[in-house]
């Protein structure tokens, strides 16, 4: 068995793989993070996961930053990993510390299991100077810490890839984060997330691409801390912001066919797609295929279709809806069609998983139970 | 990163339920309850996990949760008295809400597992009517080197900021006259008469101390006066006078004990054979460890500028999470502040539910909901002086 | 002189100089122009007022401490002129003026019940704005007789789509302070707009236009759909979109934040960093000036950097509102650096052939001045340089509004 690891400081959630298992959606185990203070509770916790014989053969984790130090898309976890990402701890205060605990209790507990780091970020250490800087001045060292270093790595790398050849490709991520990254021959060339989800496409509750002016008008009309102007625009922005809704997407989306706040923003949201898409375009200067995929990309397939349509006069024809719901990585663009469109619903768990699986050493698995 | 501090607090409810009954339930005076409290809190702060946990010589329990860096060290100091005040004369309960608020503040910090710049040093410090035995010894072996950029103290504030107190001292005059001399021979009411000029120049001192807009007027009580046939040394005789003195900016210890040492003077030294003698009082106590310590009766007065970044900053992150913090000073408690921010300069403020007023209330029993509201206040001020901010991004956006 | 013969007196301020000019209606003739440089300002080398007349150049230095000064200056001049040669006159005053907020949406007469509205929008600019209000008062007050216009650089994007201007923030704060993209660089946009649909031959109304107005200071980008701005690069203040001189454009806002804490930086000081620190100048740092950054490309690393972050920015619009207008009809580039830099404009067209978008390079490469259609033969867009005239802009929408005035 393989685990699947998403850390948080609420909970982890682990995402189960049996041998040979072939089921694509899967829904994690939550377990509160207590329970990692307490050896004795997690080994158990741990082992009710396995049924029967099945031994553990490996743990892959999510890692939301890598930064400059982790350039590769996955990582044994070694001895250095730990202290190589306290390093890291400024750029992600939130999401570091809840990982390392976690890690430390798989170390701990389970000495000899095989523990991996898969990076969102390091895709987009490749990507070309000018797209990892901003246009400000570059005075003191800390300051070259400050760039773009882009989101969903995992999703982006696996779509730079999904047509043979030296292929121009859009891909597109709808998930609570939507991100829309551009490659050649599976080389990035632009992300359009940035240091932060404040620029990009709007959240949830998360404002996305904004005019600077507004938020120093803001925070002087309401005399706003730059902690306070940081909420409003992370956590009372976004849909909430335009819609009072706090809803996922997919919610929010049923919702827009019958109220009219909540199309509108969703005409908003159009549009950041549109310029992400458009950005995307100029920079590869062209394309082959487009893809979406993202834990949306099935529930907003008619905003998918919207938004092709849009765009259909650059030669791409799409088929009607329904599309099959088969999972996996399928073409939903007519034969003739000059760009393909593809829908990918292999969740970043899963391609984790193929990856674990393919490198996971066979010769010594681990009983849980083995404690030294 | 405040909904997270929020979230966790649920998780740490009983905890605190357990301890607070625990710590309540010892009632016993003098050091045994020294020694149980600190055995208490070290015990607690332990099974929390701090990153360590000591007790000096001098009975202070120091609970560390470690920083990332060194760069802002910051340290959460509430108290317990080794003996009840005669000033206060109340139940063992007036000081338990600071201990029990400023443990599981670090507690709670550490649950949520945000990263902090600096060490937290949370300190629970012994302390004794106006001695300085527990802070003077911590600030020697543990705060002096931890280069603290700043200190919170876990006292009653009624949720609002605040920066000062008044300075206390107790000193005494000692008139002596030479056992062969007239001076003091009889007893009784001429004794009285002797000692009159001097009691009366006090009390007209008392009414004429200076005023400050914010800590009240200054004050002077003659706290003790006695009298002996013969001194320590078997050559004289001895009328002593206790002075218990409260005062703000314009005075300090050294003004204060000259001056009534130049009252004391004009009076009496113009006679033969009398010698007259003012000297702060000291006290003494033995720590829960078994240590003697020895202390002068004093504490400065001390006072932080409203502009303070350490102020500005922790009342903007109270403002900004529902609470409506004022500016403002304690006018009867003394607090370790005295010599944190009054003699080593290091900012200081103060955060805690309820009020002064409410410590000379016996037994006043530790609601529930104060201390979790004062735990979420005290670790909203950490979290904002010395926490890694992280902008743009939420923990739920992934 | 005809009936309908109007001189238009044009306006054109900034903090510390001044442009004027007279503008023959509707022939679009320019009978004089001046410009008054350094005013208040007493550093090396005192004020000066060049002024023009068909020949006759004058450069005149006097005591300029204030925009009234060369105001005054400049009319006393204009007096001179008219004393010499009766035709050189004005009939009215048409000012540029910046940002009017919500009290303004066309071009209109300012009459003395207006100055109070004006005065409340001197911080939507803070810049411009303050500057041409203190004129447009003094003309109300000493020059009641002459009728006075101002022409809005905000205006020709009120039109822009309520989807297309708004941000994604809390509903109660958009309404309360009507935080909405509002763009600038209105009066040049239409302008271009206006003369590439005249020199083409087509109908401004059904086009599908995206207009550049690159500048050696601000520059924009406008999508134009049916003769009415649909998209501006600029947002609620011209801090927004493309990389500028000394401006930053499109950027994180959680970097900003990061920054003002790190260093402890105010919003003022964080604000100048953005508007005068940051742009070509924050990454070449040598020079705010993207012809020096050009001079020194394949020599200096930095230069490399800054120029192709300029061109990816706007190539990045040119991307996102071709889609917008699925395929531009016309494209147009304009003001200094449109027009002078070929180099600009051939990077900015590359590789956008699958948008219908072809520049000819011996066209772009050999321009000679005036309008020229610079696209290649298979190109589905025409792809203009045109030289823009924001004072002819000024003077046309004043006297249109004139007459429409006179009319009624």
């Amino acid at each position: 068995m393989i685990f699947v690891i998403e850390t948080g400081s609420e909970d982890f959630k682990i995402f189960k793989y049996s041998k040979d298992e072939n089921v694509y959606i899967k829904e994690p185990v939550r377990i509160k993070s207590h329970i990692l203070r307490d050896d004795e509770g997690f080994i158990n916790r741990i082992n009710s996961l396995l049924a029967g014989s099945e031994v553990l053969e490996a743990v892959s984790f999510r890692v939301n930053f890598g930064g400059d130090i982790f350039r590769e898309k996955m990582l044994p976890i070694d001895s250095t990993f730990k202290l190589r990402m306290r390093e890291l701890i400024r750029n992600s205060p939130l999401g570091i510390p809840p990982l390392l605990e976690t890690v430390s209790a798989f170390e701990d507990n389970f000495p000899e299991l095989p523990l991996y780091a898969f990076f969102e970020t390091s895709y987009f250490n490749a990507l070309p100077d000018e797209e990892r800087y901003y246009a400000v001045p570059m005075e003191a060292p800390a300051d070259h810490d400050v760039r773009r270093w882009g989101y969903h790595g995992i999703y982006h790398q696996f779509n730079s890839n999904v047509l043979p050849g030296e292929k121009k490709i859009i891909s597109v991520v709808l998930d609570k984060l939507v991100t829309v990254c551009s490659s050649v021959n599976g080389k990035p060339f632009s992300i359009n997330l940035g240091c932060t989800p404040l620029e990009g496409i709007m959240g949830r509750t998360s404002s996305g691409d904004l005019d600077p002016g507004i938020v120093f008008y803001l925070m002087r009309r309401y005399n706003y801390s730059i902690y306070r102007i940081d909420t409003l625009l992370k956590k009372e922005s976004g849909f909430l912001g335009l819609t009072g809704y706090d809803l996922e997407t997919d919610k929010l989306y049923e919702l827009a066919g019958k109220d009219e706040k909540t199309a509108f923003a969703f005409r908003v949201f159009e549009n950041q797609i549109l310029k992400s898409i458009g950005e995307a375009l100029s920079v590869i200067g062209g394309i082959d295929a487009i893809v979406f995929c993202g834990c949306y990309a099935d529930s907003l397939k008619p905003l998918i279709f919207q938004i092709i349509k849009n765009l259909s006069f650059l030669g791409i024809s799409i088929k009607a809806l329904p599309w099959p719901d088969s999972p996996g990585v399928r073409d939903v663009s007519v034969s003739g069609s000059a760009v393909r469109v593809i829908v990918n619903s292999l969740a970043w768990n899963e391609i984790v998983y193929q990856d674990t699986k393919n490198i996971t050493p066979k010769i010594h698995p681990i009983h849980p139970m083995a404690r030294i | 990163m405040e909904e997270i501090i929020r979230r966790k607090m649920s998780g740490l409810k009983k905890d605190i339920g357990v301890f607070s009954d625990r710590l309540s339930e010892l009632s016993d005076t003098g050091n045994g309850f020294t020694q149980g409290v600190g055995d208490l809190v070290y015990r607690e702060m332990k099974k929390i996990g701090y990153n360590t946990v000591t007790k000096d010589r001098a009975g202070n329990v120091v609970g560390v949760v470690k920083g990332y860096k060194n760069t802002s060290n910051l340290a959460l100091l509430s108290h317990h008295d080794m003996a009840i005040s005669t000033m206060s004369g109340t139940g063992v309960n007036k000081f338990l809400a600071g201990i029990v608020t400023s443990v599981f503040t670090g507690a709670l910090l550490k649950n949520t597992l945000l990263p902090l710049e600096g060490d937290l040093m949370v300190c629970c410090v012994p302390r004794k009517d106006l001695c300085s035995f527990g802070i003077k010894h911590l600030y020697e072996n543990s705060m002096k080197k931890a280069n603290l950029k700043g200190v919170i103290l876990a006292e009653p504030s009624n949720y609002n900021v605040y920066l000062g107190s008044r300075g206390k001292m107790e000193y005494q005059i000692s008139v002596k006259g030479k056992l062969d001399n007239d001076f003091l021979k009889t007893k009784g009411i001429n004794m009285l008469s002797v000692m009159y000029p001097l009691i009366q120049e006090l009390e007209n001192l008392s009414r004429t101390l200076p005023v400050n807009n914010e800590f009240g007027s200054s004050s002077l009580s003659i706290k003790d006066i006695t009298f002996q046939e013969n001194d320590s040394s078997g050559n004289y005789r001895e009328f002593r006078i206790v002075v218990d003195r409260c005062f703000t900016d314009s005075e300090n210890s050294n003004s204060i004990l000259k001056k009534a040492s130049m009252i004391a003077e004009n009076i009496y030294s113009k006679q033969d054979g009398v010698v007259v003698e003012t000297s702060i009082s000291n006290g003494s106590a033995k720590s829960s460890e078994g240590e003697t310590m020895v202390s002068d009766k004093k504490s400065s007065y001390w006072k932080m500028e409203n502009s303070h970044p350490f102020v500005t900053n922790s009342i903007q992150v109270l403002k900004e999470n529902g609470f409506d913090p004022s500016i403002g000073y304690w006018k009867q408690i003394i607090t370790e502040g005295s010599y944190t921010c009054g003699e080593w300069k290091i900012p200081t403020i103060g955060f805690g539910g309820g009020t002064e007023e409410s410590l000379y209330v016996k037994n006043t029993p530790l609601d529930a909901e104060s201390i979790e509201r004062s735990i979420l206040g005290k670790s909203l001020i950490i979290h904002r002086n010395a926490g890694i901010p992280s902008f743009g991004w939420c923990e739920d956006e992934i | 002189m005809k009936s309908e013969d109007l001189n238009v007196l044009v306006l054109n301020c900034g903090s510390s100089s001044l442009k004027y000019k007279i503008i023959k209606m509707p022939e679009e003739k320019e009978i004089l122009w001046g410009e008054a440089e350094r005013i208040g300002i007493k550093t090396a080398g005192k004020p000066f007022i060049t002024h023009v007349t068909g020949t006759k150049r004058r450069v005149i230095e006097a005591e300029l401490n204030s925009l009234d000064d060369a105001f005054s200056k400049a009319l006393e001049l204009i007096k001179e002129d008219t004393g010499e040669d009766p035709s050189i006159y004005f009939d009215i005053f048409a000012h540029r003026y910046v940002h009017p907020g919500k009290f303004f949406s066309s071009t209109s007469r300012i009459l003395g019940k207006d100055i109070g509205k004006l005065r409340k929008t001197l911080e939507l600019a803070p810049i411009h704005n303050p500057s041409s209000f203190s004129l447009i008062e003094k003309c109300s007050t000493d020059y009641t007789a002459v009728p006075q216009y101002a022409v809005f650089d905000t205006t020709f994007h009120k039109t822009i789509p309520e989807e297309n201007r708004t941000y994604a923030l809390p509903v109660k704060m958009i309404k309360k302070y009507d935080l909405h993209r509002v763009g600038f660089h209105g009066i040049s946009h239409k302008y271009v707009m206006e003369e590439a649909c005249r020199f083409l031959g087509v109908d401004v109304k059904t086009q599908k236009i995206i207009s550049c107005h690159l500048g050696t200071g601000g520059a924009s980008v406008c999508a134009i759909k049916d003769g009415k701005s649909i998209f501006s690069s600029m947002g609620f203040t011209p801090l927004e979109g493309l990389i500028m001189n000394t401006r930053s454009g499109d950027l994180d806002m959680g970097y900003v934040l990061n920054l003002m804490y790190s260093r402890k930086l105010s919003i003022d000081e964080t604000e100048k960093i953005l508007n005068k620190k940051s742009g070509i100048l924050g990454v070449y740092a040598q020079s705010s000036d993207l012809r020096d950054v050009m001079k020194n490309l394949g020599k200096d690393v930095k230069a490399d950097i800054a120029f192709s972050m300029y061109i990816k920015r706007i190539r990045k619009y040119l991307g996102f509102y071709s889609l917008l207008l699925k395929k531009p009809d016309i494209m147009i580039f304009t003001d200094s650096i449109g027009i002078s830099s070929p180099l600009v404009r051939e990077q900015a067209c590359a590789n956008l052939e699958f948008l219908g978008i072809r520049l000819d390079k011996d066209k772009n490469w050999n321009y000679p001045g005036g309008i020229i259609d610079a696209a290649g033969p298979e190109s589905e867009c025409r792809i203009l340089i045109l030289p823009t005239n924001e004072e002819v802009m000024i003077a046309r929408e004043a006297y249109r509004r004139h007459k429409n005035d006179i009319c009624h």
